[in-house]
């Protein structure tokens, strides 16, 4: 009885108190005026306060994990200025405040640049070759996925290409290509010893959708290492249509000569496996400069690309290769006539491949 | 004994009653000290103080502001400096012994009022880098929280843009729900010209929370 009493007249003593000392009026939004102190120099407001998920996707990522935030989102190299208030003084921003989105190409444009990290080591941000003001040759082969990346408009710059390849984000491609092409070759020339072939009735078949889904993390800020980055990641349809014969003319020469065209063109390079395709098949056309063409280095030979050419057939037959049959440049009767009219192409003008 | 115990605390209280007849006064007032006016005529001082304790002790353990008063060190004249200090409102003074007019006391400030104004009579410095002060330089362009200051403008929480000050530059604790996408679609079109690239979608969207405490 003694002891309830005893515990009932504590809180009415404790209620009391706080009554008393509770402040009537209450502020929503605590803290709001308590300011940060952002004098020292160093950026005093971290980043991770607010984007601490950004933190733990770059804590996972293979490349850009020794850098803070700074280094890339208040990088110094491109002449914007932002907001500052160290020991010097105060200095008001210009065109950005605390930080801005950056272009990949910022740091990885032109001849690359240097970067500090967090340890304080000078890391040097190698350039993204032929990414720069003219994106590379005509003939490599994402140019223009960069090139329309810039007006995408869902990012800065070119970045929405150079997150496609180079991080965990997600990718769902829909590649339309036609489903088939058909055309008449016909010889209009009525002489039995003189032909001259023309095409004719060319149809360009209805488009084929196929979807490649590259299925990842989602995450844009954990980057991929080069050497980990793999073209069917994209491109898991040309595995496909490599193993059934598509994609690549093929080319079986059991003698080496170049009369004995057996399944199709003859020469020695297009003979690959169909039943275990990888990278190997990719390079002898897609990355020149790995290929074992022997490019004359004559100007047609792609070189300035950044992760792969689009070879045209000329590239190899005309210019470029010692070892490829150099076919005088379509003088088949067949490619004659598609490449007629100046056309570099061995299909012309009709038909895109 | 326990007779005697009882009587003396009986005496005791009877005691206590007859002296607090005696010192208190007949006549209780409800509301202690509501008669005894301040003199405003030098300013308020610190008298915000009184209700907005908990605000003060922010500010003064904070790192700015202490000489917004036109004195350093914390003294409560602060709040006066901020809060009456929109130029197109006239309050009520003490010292000019005016009535206010668009308000009394004071006004709901926001941090742009000078913060975004090159010639504000405080010397406050310039948050510049968001494109909202009247410095001719002053862009944006390139600034990531641009959209948070400019949607903030439109938010009721806090006045104009402050929401996004004080989340970066306050200890107020923030949560964000971020909207992100994870995947983005392209549709890739093999035309007569060439690939062409027609449209990229960002989807897959997720939400995920930060906490800034």
């Amino acid at each position: 009885m003694k002891k309830d009493v005893l515990l009932l007249l504590f809180i009415f003593v404790n209620l009391a108190l706080i009554l008393i000392t509770t402040t009537d009026i209450l502020t929503l939004f605590v803290g709001s005026h308590s300011i940060v102190d952002i004098t020292s120099g160093q950026n005093d407001i971290s980043c991770v306060d607010c984007h601490q998920q950004i933190q733990n996707e770059l804590n996972d990522s293979e490349v850009h994990s020794d850098l803070s935030c700074e280094a890339c989102h208040r990088f110094n190299g491109t002449g914007i200025v932002f907001a500052t208030h160290n020991t010097t003084g105060v200095y008001a921003g210009k065109e950005a405040h605390a930080s801005y989105t950056p272009p990949c190409l910022d740091c990885h444009g032109e001849s690359g640049v240097y970067i500090t990290n967090k340890t304080g080591v000078s890391k040097f941000a190698p350039p993204a070759p032929e990414f720069n003001e003219t994106y590379g040759s005509e003939n490599s082969t994402h140019k223009v996925y960069v090139e329309a990346s810039i007006g995408y408009g869902l990012s800065v710059g070119e970045n929405e290409a150079c997150i496609s390849c180079h991080t965990n984000y997600s990718m769902k491609f829909e590649f339309k290509r036609p489903e088939y092409i058909q055309y008449d070759v016909v010889d209009t020339n009525s002489g039995i010893n003189s032909k001259n072939w023309e095409i004719q009735n060319f149809v360009r078949a209805s488009d084929n959708a196929t979807v490649v889904w590259v299925n990842r993390t989602g995450s844009k800020h954990q980057w991929i290492d080069s050497s980990d980055i793999n073209c069917f990641d994209c491109h898991s349809d040309l595995i496909t249509a490599v193993e059934n014969g598509g994609h690549i003319s093929s080319s079986l020469d059991p003698t080496g000569g170049p009369g004995n065209k057996v399944n199709g063109h003859a020469g020695r390079f297009h003979n690959f496996s169909r039943s275990d395709v990888d990278i190997s098949i990719c390079e002898p056309c897609h990355l020149s400069n790995s290929s074992n063409f022997e490019w004359d280095h004559s100007g047609h030979a792609q070189l300035d690309y950044h992760a792969a050419t689009t070879e045209h057939c000329k590239q190899c037959h005309k210019y470029g290769a010692e070892k490829a049959i150099d076919s005088g440049f379509c003088i088949c009767p067949c490619h004659s006539a598609l490449a007629s009219n100046g056309n570099d192409r061995c299909y012309g003008n009709s038909f895109p491949f | 004994m326990l007779e005697v115990h009882n009587g003396s605390i009986v005496v005791l209280m009877i005691s206590i009653i007859a002296i607090g007849m005696i010192v208190l006064p007949s006549v209780v007032s409800l509301y202690a000290g509501e008669h005894s006016f301040y003199d405003i005529d030098d300013g308020y001082g610190g008298r915000c103080i009184k209700c907005h304790a908990d605000i003060y002790e922010e500010l003064s353990n904070g790192a700015n502001h202490s000489t917004v008063d036109g004195s350093s060190g914390f003294d409560g004249e602060e709040c006066t400096a901020c809060h009456r200090s929109n130029v197109s409102i006239i309050y009520a003074s003490g010292s000019t012994n005016s009535p206010g007019r668009e308000a009394h006391a004071a006004t709901v400030t926001h941090c742009g009022y000078c913060h975004f104004n090159s010639t504000n009579s405080f010397l406050a410095p310039v948050a510049g880098g968001f494109g909202q002060s009247d410095l001719s330089d002053d862009t944006g362009v390139n600034e990531s929280h641009y959209k948070f200051v400019t949607e903030s403008r439109s938010s009721n929480l806090v006045f104009n843009e402050s929401e996004s000050c004080i989340a970066c530059h306050t200890t107020c604790e923030v949560t964000f729900n971020f909207n992100v996408s994870t995947q983005a679609k392209v549709l890739i079109n093999n035309t007569y010209s060439g690939w062409d690239f027609e449209l990229m979608q960002l989807s897959n969207f997720t939400t995920y929370t930060e906490v800034k405490g």
